[in-house]
């Protein structure tokens, strides 16, 4: 299903794999695409997500980097403000529970092996790559390129804070495919 | 009690801090519900003291396979 890509969108693709099999996940998430991009310089998806300031750090510190409980600093932070003494409850989860109590996700995570690119990817990251297809065909367009890619990723799939991430920052769907649909005409 | 008000907390922050506590309930939901689980507890038991339906504990907690 890649040929359709061009090198930078084959280029995302890999990276994304390359970066879960770094951090021993099991499959490609959406979140993992958006950093994919986030890290590039300067493919179309990337230009557009620097020019509004995002980058991958930030992304991080949104999303996939979720700390004890699944609950980043900044959240930490603002129970904070509010009197939670965050340490006391993550002593006592990890007291009663276990030293894995705190794992963002408690359903487990088994790492495993990296194996062909079309069985590394989880049903959201899949619905991300064929919406990313639709994209491209409805703006008439011929290779899938980053900027479809990031298009799908503003429909689908993405954690609630990654997505916030990106709408304060000012990336909206109607907004990336304006500029999308220019990219393809320029290229054309 | 003499304590003078102090900064109030800025909304941003005390809303941050709801959305975070409800993640922070969800996360102690999980592990409580599964020790429970582990414990032999029915639904309807653990249904009865979180103050929901039986139907919604176990839609939200039952093991199932991953699509």
């Amino acid at each position: 299903m890649f040929e359709r890509f061009t090198k930078d969108a084959r280029d995302t693709v890999r990276d994304a794999v390359a970066l879960v099999a770094d951090r021993g996940v099991d499959k490609v998430a959406p979140e993992h695409l958006l950093l994919a991009l986030a890290a590039q310089e300067q493919s179309t998806a990337a230009r557009l997500l620097h020019e509004h300031g995002v980058t991958a750090a930030d992304l991080e510190s949104g999303g996939a980097q979720a700390g004890p409980a699944g609950l980043t600093d900044e959240e930490v932070d603002a129970l904070r403000a509010v009197g939670v003494d965050t340490d006391e409850v993550f002593r006592r989860m990890r007291e009663s529970f276990g030293p894995d109590a705190l794992r963002p996700d408690p359903a487990a995570r088994r790492p495993r092996k990296r194996g062909r690119l079309g069985g590394t990817f989880d049903a959201d990251a899949k619905k991300v790559l064929e919406l990313s297809l639709r994209e491209t065909i409805a703006l008439e367009q011929r290779g899938i390129d980053t900027g479809h890619i990031l298009l799908a990723l503003l429909r689908h799939g993405l954690s609630a804070p990654m997505a916030a991430v990106l709408t304060r920052q000012g990336l909206t769907y109607d907004g990336v495919r304006e500029r999308v649909r220019d990219a393809g005409d320029e290229a054309a | 009690m003499n304590e003078t008000p102090t900064d109030p907390v800025d909304p941003a922050t005390g809303l941050r801090a709801v959305a975070a506590l409800r993640k922070l309930a969800d996360h102690l939901e999980a592990l409580h519900v599964r020790e429970a689980r582990a414990r032999s507890w029915s639904w309807q038991a653990i249904a009865d003291v979180l103050g929901v339906t039986r139907q919604a504990v176990h839609q939200k907690h039952a093991p199932r396979a991953r699509h």
